[in-house]
């Protein structure tokens, strides 16, 4: 049989109504890391209160959805490379990630409630075996083998292939 | 929220107390899966108060290795932030980012465009964060960067005030020339630093510091061998100084001794400056009873020496007043004649 080979991509959006503990701390700490970068990047006379006004007089302030999202980075690493929002179908297992980026949907510096990002998680390449009852049955191995120890991931809202590699194996 | 995107959540941090040993990483058979699954489903309806909390770590940015994954011949890297409201002394308390690029040119958080090639979006290394000591001093352990095309070898810095406002953002230049660091690291193909000087950006034809650098050069002692260490100072235009902290850095006044006394005693009083110094003496009803002292007094203590004249006994007032190119102090202290 040949299989093809997956990333999968989970979006996690982070607002001032986020009830996690993780969450609201990389609130906080993205939202005051974004009043020190913005700076950089805003008028000190006339500042854009918002992220998208910034953006749109201003090209460069596209960095700061790097130079906020370094501030999530402590807090990111405590995850230890599980999307604990993504169990399996078992619920125990949960799906990994090798790679995360943040971006800032917007944000104000007058008011941290409009304060408001989204972490996208790279999950490692999968060998896709098959969707089975909306789930997606993956397994980390992507050797050659003839069995594999899999995983079922529901279908979801946030959840999505973002790489697919044609089998050829 | 609703309570089963709550429950789902809670579960998921749950998932850290567990630490189940997950299909991912080994493949364990069925029977001990299940018994995960017990003692997962068993710890669930504790979870809130027994599970490991995430950390809160707002801090750890801040760090002194910034090597990462980078390799590279070692490089400390030691700036001094000085306040030109603060008489260009030392501030403390200042946050300092610094950020460059490893040996072959490229940045953290970059790549995958024509400018970088190589992709390191998902890399933080060579960047980060510390505040200030008393001596305004931070101090990085790196690597030494390397150069690319169009830009001479440099470090970027962008300093803040203790709550976060930004003061300045600058670059760091390299001495160039013949035997210097950069020319000797970048010699250094043992060490991964391959490019030579083939094509390097001088100083003088960088578009950042070719209008001078004399306050952007940085001194650079060491070798390849041990390691380089860049020292540095740059200049902000930090918090004003109140009034008693500006007069508390230009001099220091002593109580008199003899204290009391008959027929003379001595004021000490250290001074940062040349200075000009009067003494007024006022008696405890504010009357100004003279000025036996009016003078220019070099840096350093000096002691400022009164005699009794006709002063009858009783307490009085010394008001010393230090004028120099800073401003004009005074400071006043109570001293009693026999």
């Amino acid at each position: 049989m040949k299989f093809s080979k997956i990333r999968l991509a989970y979006r996690m959006v982070i607002d001032n109504t986020s009830g996690i503990v993780w969450q609201q701390y990389v609130f906080e700490d993205t939202f005051r890391e974004y009043l020190m970068q913005q700076q950089a990047y805003n008028s000190k006379e006339n500042p854009q209160f918002t992220f998208r006004n910034l953006l749109y007089h201003n090209d460069k302030a596209e960095k700061l959805h790097f130079l906020t999202g370094i501030a999530a980075e402590p807090y990111i690493s405590q995850l230890k490379g599980n999307i604990y929002n993504v169990p399996d179908a078992l619920g125990n297992n949960y799906l990994p990630f090798i790679n995360y980026k943040l971006d800032i949907i917007n944000t104000d510096i007058r008011d941290s409630t409009k304060h408001k990002i989204g972490i996208t998680f790279y999950s490692p390449v999968v060998r896709l075996i098959d969707l089975i009852d909306r789930h997606y049955l993956v397994s980390v191995n992507t050797e050659t083998v003839s069995a594999w120890e899999t995983l079922s991931f529901p279908f979801q809202e946030n959840l999505a292939i973002c790489y697919f590699e044609k089998a050829d194996y | 929220m609703e309570r089963k995107v709550f429950l789902k959540n809670s579960l998921g941090f749950l998932g850290m107390v567990v630490a189940a040993p997950s299909l991912l990483r080994a493949a364990g058979s069925c029977q001990s899966d299940m018994e995960i699954e017990n003692t997962a489903a068993c710890s669930v309806t504790n979870s809130e108060t027994a599970g490991p909390f995430p950390t809160i770590s707002p801090a750890s940015w801040v760090r002194t290795n910034i090597v990462g994954d980078r390799t590279g011949i070692p490089f400390t890297i030691n700036i001094t932030i000085k306040n030109t409201n603060g008489n260009c002394n030392a501030l403390t308390g200042a946050i300092v980012d610094i950020w460059h690029c490893d040996k072959d040119g490229n940045y953290s958080e970059y790549g995958g465009t024509g400018m970088q090639p190589a992709n390191y979006t998902s890399n933080h290394f060579l960047r980060g964060r510390q505040t200030t000591d008393t001596n305004g001093l931070v101090s990085f352990t790196s690597i030494f960067p390397g150069w690319y095309t169009g830009r001479a070898t440099h470090v970027h810095v962008h300093v803040y005030n203790a709550s976060g406002t930004s003061l300045l953002i600058t670059q760091i230049a390299f001495p160039e020339g013949t035997n210097s660091a950069v020319v000797q690291v970048n010699a250094a193909t043992s060490y991964g630093y391959t490019k030579g000087m083939t094509g390097y950006t001088y100083n003088a034809g960088d578009n950042v510091f070719s209008d001078g650098v004399s306050n952007e050069m940085s001194v650079i002692t060491g070798s390849i061998a041990e390691g380089f260490v860049q020292t540095h100072t740059i200049f902000v235009a930090g918090p004003t100084l109140g009034v008693a902290d500006a007069a508390q850095k230009e001099f220091q006044l002593q109580q008199n001794f003899p204290n009391p006394f008959q027929t003379t005693t001595k004021i000490p009083l250290l001074l940062n400056s040349y200075s000009t110094v009067k003494v007024d003496i006022i008696d405890l009803s504010g009357r100004h009873i003279g000025t036996p002292i009016n003078g220019e007094f070099p840096a350093g203590t000096n002691y400022l020496e009164l005699n009794r004249n006709n002063l009858s006994s009783g307490y009085y007032i010394f008001r010393v007043i230090v004028e120099n190119d800073n401003g004009v102090f005074s400071e006043s202290k109570k001293m009693l004649v026999h």
